[in-house]
């Protein structure tokens, strides 16, 4: 592009020179501050806005107009004065001239200033309190021009003065004395005036909503907010203003080279100040974090300054009562006169105490649809928005974070161990996260077959959680629809979801989580939620005949059939009658494994010693919150604490007759919870053992899983939500209802073994994988087999323990798996027949563990310190087992066994037979 | 012999004008130290005592009550003055530029460096209330 293009352009876009343009600007400001002043209140400024904002779109136009004008008066204002400093000598002002312009500048940044002061949100606040302590470290007389500048920290009427009278008084002497005028030309006035009027009607003037934790000064100081973010001694920015002041008062009188080095250092630092701007303005989020555009929460924390808010003028509410918008929180809350009267909601979750934009986001000074809706969240509590919506300072701070840590958003065990199988980590103990999963075979593995069940998979449709429902934050736990609400949701989606249909019942948010919340994924993998209630998974399909009480459908149409459900179910015991919030929402740890999240144990209730105690005085604030919200009904003063944190279980307790009583959380119920029973504690000989090992009563588990990559099949990425080519596919065997095998947790300081615990275990990862199917360069199958099984708790518990041959003289108990397992007396042998074939790749039956009386080799297990029964182990309980092939298990001699097995043993009659080990 | 040395009246006013900013920049400090002085100003703040356990944002204070004790902090960030309003992984978080605080009020996270000013505080056990004194 040539010059004399450029000039065109130039004299075009530019009409007038910078200086008369600033003079244009600087009267439309002041005639529309002006108008502005009439509904503008004072004492009451941030709900004077609020309300003309709302119910007053001329008065908001005028807000509009004098903002956009001291935004341009200010940028022309700045490029007036560096055309000046390029000027020859001879246009050069007298110095005295000089000296008061270059101090206006103080003066034109103040009115900008204390405009944004004015406005008294959550932004001006933190601003103002900004200069007030940059001012106070002026040394000597800072604090007092400090105050005789800003006043009162709670009063706007100093600020007020200043920016009608003092600051405009000045920059309006300072211009008649530099331009000779103050009216400048009419046709730039016009033209300015016209200007700023479309830019007016297109895009408000900021007021902040005081919910969002998003805090930036005025667009102009981003820059110097970025500066101070890296200064631990802000009082030194002065001195970098005042140096400026300085070094442009001095510049038009430095000749020659120095002048133009000082000149070329001032583009160049104002080109930096430029970049800080636009990181301030455009990679600053929360707590001035730094935010890159492709993060996921950029949306909701980073808004461009230039996002249009039409002015509606011819408001379609105009019906409506606008002499009465409700405040909420002091914030006037437009989005109640339209949806008014509604209904539904818990207490603390009431529009009447927390408005609506709380938790929805969107605009709370707008009455027209369009523009209230805008930035709304539909559905808010997803953990992409929970900081914005649930998480906000006055609401719930500190949970969204301990929930995106939780492993209900993480995933972690099931993404580690699924990526050890496939060889692409070397440790079961790793912290994975959903989050980061990639395009390798194990991680799509997981995309295409596991991964929608986390906390962080978005709610994207409105409706109640069912069993086909997966993540969505705060809701997966805390939604409930009534039968009000229910009946609304399905009445507007009949109305073909009409825009104008009037919503007045809307889903609670409270602490009452059914087991249905927990069901859709829990139903899935260790199937927890269906075993609790007795369920196991079968393989026929709907059209196989059905109609009996035994079988049971899904909603995902998995057909189940009823064995037997947990005792805590048949006494009506909830999920979180167990379960607290610092187990289900995280404490804030990042876990690898579920194991280590969990923090209640069965003996924190059924109490084998002492309990232990809390008053709810010393109650944690979020135990002594949810005690106020579901308060015992009992006379207590103590709770049971969790052995593992000694955090309270709130709802069980010791009543004055010093019984422990469990209060039902959802059922409301209160039930006596009873000690172990004599013969769990007798001896030491199962002292290592976990209750669960005794009284779960069946697990579910499957035989000979595989999957394949079919890469021209049509797949379904779960975690990204979208389709896609290939895909990998589940092959399922047979499905199992039968008691656990048993395992072995250990946890060691070197070589010394310092804690042995039992467990009951599943399958947990039984698989064959061919790692070549995925790979589409190889035409040979490269298969790759895991035997690994998992400590899971199944949620089977019955009262009654199993028995002790179901141990002792048990093959799946002990980890071989179904078969005969018998003692030969002749021969003095134990031996094993397996029920089903041989795996080809380690030649152990399908459903088996270990092979029968073998050492334990490799990696057998999902966790680093969880393994099968040793040889040695093996043959201390088949040995027990030996005696039970004669003696019943209930007789006094294996009841004194419990006391003293070895002392039995070394004294047992000559018809007793033990192994021949050899 | 002396000689009377002239100055021109503009010179003369221009130093009389400079002499008296001395008196007046005097006036103005004393006028302002004066109207603090004569402001009634609340010099406490009373709370309930049975406030939940927990942060407690109040507009000039944080109100920490753990295990029945309380801890008053100001609620000025050390930095630049701005209202610390956010406890996220038990730190007090300054939204302005994200210095953090532990409970103490001790800075764990800068900018900012000093710790947080304490509030002293006394318990009106017969009224259930929490008299913090700020000054």
């Amino acid at each position: 592009m040539n010059c004399n293009n450029w000039e065109k352009i130039k004299k075009n876009v530019f009409f007038d020179s910078y200086g008369m343009m600033s003079i244009g600007f600087f009267l439309v400001c002041v005639l529309s501050g002006i108008f502005l002043a009439i509904p503008y209140d004072v004492h009451d400024p941030y709900s004077s806005i609020g309300r003309l904002l709302i119910a007053n779109p001329w008065a908001s136009f005028f807000r509009n107009l004098h903002y956009w004008s001291a935004q341009f008066f200010l940028i022309f204002i700045i490029l007036h004065v560096w055309e000046y400093l390029g000027y020859p000598k001879d246009f050069k002002v007298k110095t005295g001239i000089w000296f008061r312009l270059v101090v206006s500048l103080l003066f034109v940044f103040w009115v900008m200033l204390s405009g944004f002061f004015l406005k008294a949100d959550a932004d001006s606040l933190q601003a103002r309190r900004i200069l007030e302590t940059l001012l106070s470290s002026i040394p000597i007389f800072g604090d007092i021009l400090s105050y005789s500048v800003l006043g009162p920290e709670n009063d706007l009427q100093i600020i007020y003065v200043h920016h009608l009278a003092t600051t405009s008084i000045f920059i309006a002497l300072i211009i008649l004395e530099h331009a000779h005028t103050i009216w400048g030309k009419l046709k730039t006035f016009i033209i300015s005036l016209i200007l700023i009027s479309l830019l007016s009607i297109a895009f408000q003037a900021p007021l902040h909503n005081n919910l969002d934790p998003i805090m930036k000064g005025p667009w102009y100081f981003l820059g110097l907010q970025e500066i101070l973010h890296w200064l631990s001694h802000p009082g030194f920015s002065l001195l970098l203003i005042f140096s400026i002041l300085v070094l442009i008062y001095f510049l038009p009188s430095i000749k020659s080279r120095p002048g133009f080095i000082l000149k070329k250092t001032l583009l160049y630092s104002f080109y930096v100040y430029l970049i800080l701007t636009l990181i301030g303005n455009f990679f600053r989020g929360e707590n001035w974090k730094w935010i890159w555009p492709w993060d996921d929460r950029y949306s909701i924390q980073i808004h461009t300054p230039f996002n249009p808010i039409f002015m509606n003028l011819y408001s379609e509410n105009d019906s409506l009562k606008l002499s009465e918008i409700p405040v909420v929180l002091g914030r006037e809350e437009s989005c109640l006169i339209c949806h008014s009267g509604m209904k539904g909601f818990s207490p603390a979750h009431s529009p009447d105490a927390i408005g609506c934009v709380s938790c929805h986001g969107g605009n709370s000074f707008a009455l027209n649809k369009k523009q209230a809706h805008k930035n709304m969240i539909l559905i808010p509590g997803d953990n992409l928005d929970a900081e914005r919506s649930c998480g906000t300072t006055n609401c719930h701070p500190d949970i969204p974070q301990r929930v995106k840590s939780s492993l209900m958003s993480t995933l972690s065990g099931m993404i580690t161990v699924d990526r050890y199988v496939f060889g692409e980590t070397k440790s079961l103990s790793e912290i994975s996260h959903v989050h980061d999963l990639k395009q390798t075979a194990a991680d799509n593995h997981l995309r295409d077959l596991c991964a929608s069940c986390h906390l962080g998979n978005s709610k994207i449709k409105t409706g109640p959680i069912t069993q086909l429902s997966r993540g969505g934050g705060c809701n997966a736990c805390h939604l409930n629809y009534s039968n009000s609400a229910l009946m609304a949701y399905k009445e507007y989606h009949a109305s073909g979801r009409k825009d104008n249909f009037h919503f007045t019942s809307h889903p609670s948010l409270s602490i009452k989580v059914s087991n249905d919340h927990c069901f859709g994924c829990h139903s899935r993998s260790g199937r927890i939620s269906t075993n609790y209630e007795g369920w196991h998974e079968t393989q026929l399909d709907e059209h196989d005949s059905l109609n009996t009480p035994a079988y049971r459908i899904l909603e995902d149409h998995r057909i189940f059939t009823f064995v037997e459900d947990d005792i805590h179910h048949r006494k009506g015991l909830a999920c979180i009658d167990c379960h607290n919030s610092y187990e289900l929402m995280g404490d804030g740890e990042i876990y690898a494994h579920k194991e280590d999240q969990v923090q209640v144990a069965c003996e924190d209730c059924h109490l084998l010693e002492p309990p232990q105690t809390l008053n709810p005085d010393k109650f944690d604030s979020e135990a002594k919150k949810i005690l106020e919200l579901r308060p015992v009904p009992q006379e207590t003063n103590w709770y049971l604490t969790t052995k593992k944190t000694a955090r309270p279980i709130v709802n069980i307790f010791i009543n004055k007759h010093d019984s422990v009583k469990l209060f039902g959380k959802i059922s409301g119920k209160i039930h006596t919870v009873l000690t172990p029973a004599d013969v769990c504690t007798r001896g030491n000989a199962h002292d290592d053992l976990t209750c669960s090992a005794c009284h779960t009563s069946w697990a579910p588990r499957c035989l000979g899983c595989h999957t394949d990559y079919e890469p021209n099949t049509p797949g379904y990425d779960i975690y990204a939500n979208k389709f896609t080519r290939g895909s990998w596919i589940e092959y399922a065997g047979k499905y199992l209802a039968i008691p656990p095998s048993l395992g072995v947790e250990y946890h060691s300081h070197g070589e010394e073994v310092s804690e042995r615990r039992i467990k009951t275990a599943v399958p947990g990862m039984i698989l064959t994988v061919n790692k070549n199917s995925y790979n589409k360069n190889s035409d040979t199958d490269l298969y790759s087999f895991h035997r690994l099984f998992a400590p899971a708790e199944a949620h089977t518990i019955q009262a009654e323990g199993r028995t002790c041959k179901s141990c002792h003289n048990d093959p799946v108990a002990l980890g071989y798996g179904e078969g005969k397992l018998y003692f030969d007396l002749n021969t003095l042998k134990w031996s094993f027949i397996p029920r089903y074939q041989l795996n080809k790749y380690d030649r152990l039956p399908e459903d088996a563990w270990i092979g029968f009386l073998t050492n334990n080799k490799g990696v057998l297990s999902t966790r680093e310190n969880f393994r099968p029964f040793n040889l040695k182990e093996q043959k201390n309980i088949l040995l027990v087992g030996v005696c039970l092939t004669c003696h019943d298990e209930n007789s006094k001699i294996m009841m004194e066994s419990l006391d003293d097995f070895q002392g039995l043993i070394d004294h047992r009659s000559p018809e007793c037979k033990i192994p021949d080990w050899q | 012999m002396h000689t009377v040395r002239k100055i021109s009246r503009k010179r003369f006013f221009i130093i009389l004008g400079s002499i008296l900013i001395f008196p007046f920049f005097y006036i103005w400090i004393a006028s302002i130290q004066r109207h603090n002085k004569i402001q009634p100003g609340n010099k406490k703040l009373i709370y309930p005592l049975d406030l939940s356990a927990g942060v407690h944002f109040e507009d000039q204070i944080i109100i920490i009550k753990e295990a029945g004790k309380f801890t008053v902090l100001s609620s000025r960030c050390t930095h630049l003055g701005c209202k610390i309003n956010k406890f996220e992984n038990n730190q007090l978080i300054c939204p302005c530029h994200g210095s953090a605080f532990d409970m103490e009020g001790s800075s764990v996270k800068g900018p900012a460096v000093k710790s947080l000013q304490k509030y002293s505080h006394s318990i009106d056990s017969k009224n259930k209330k929490l008299i913090v004194h700020l000054s």
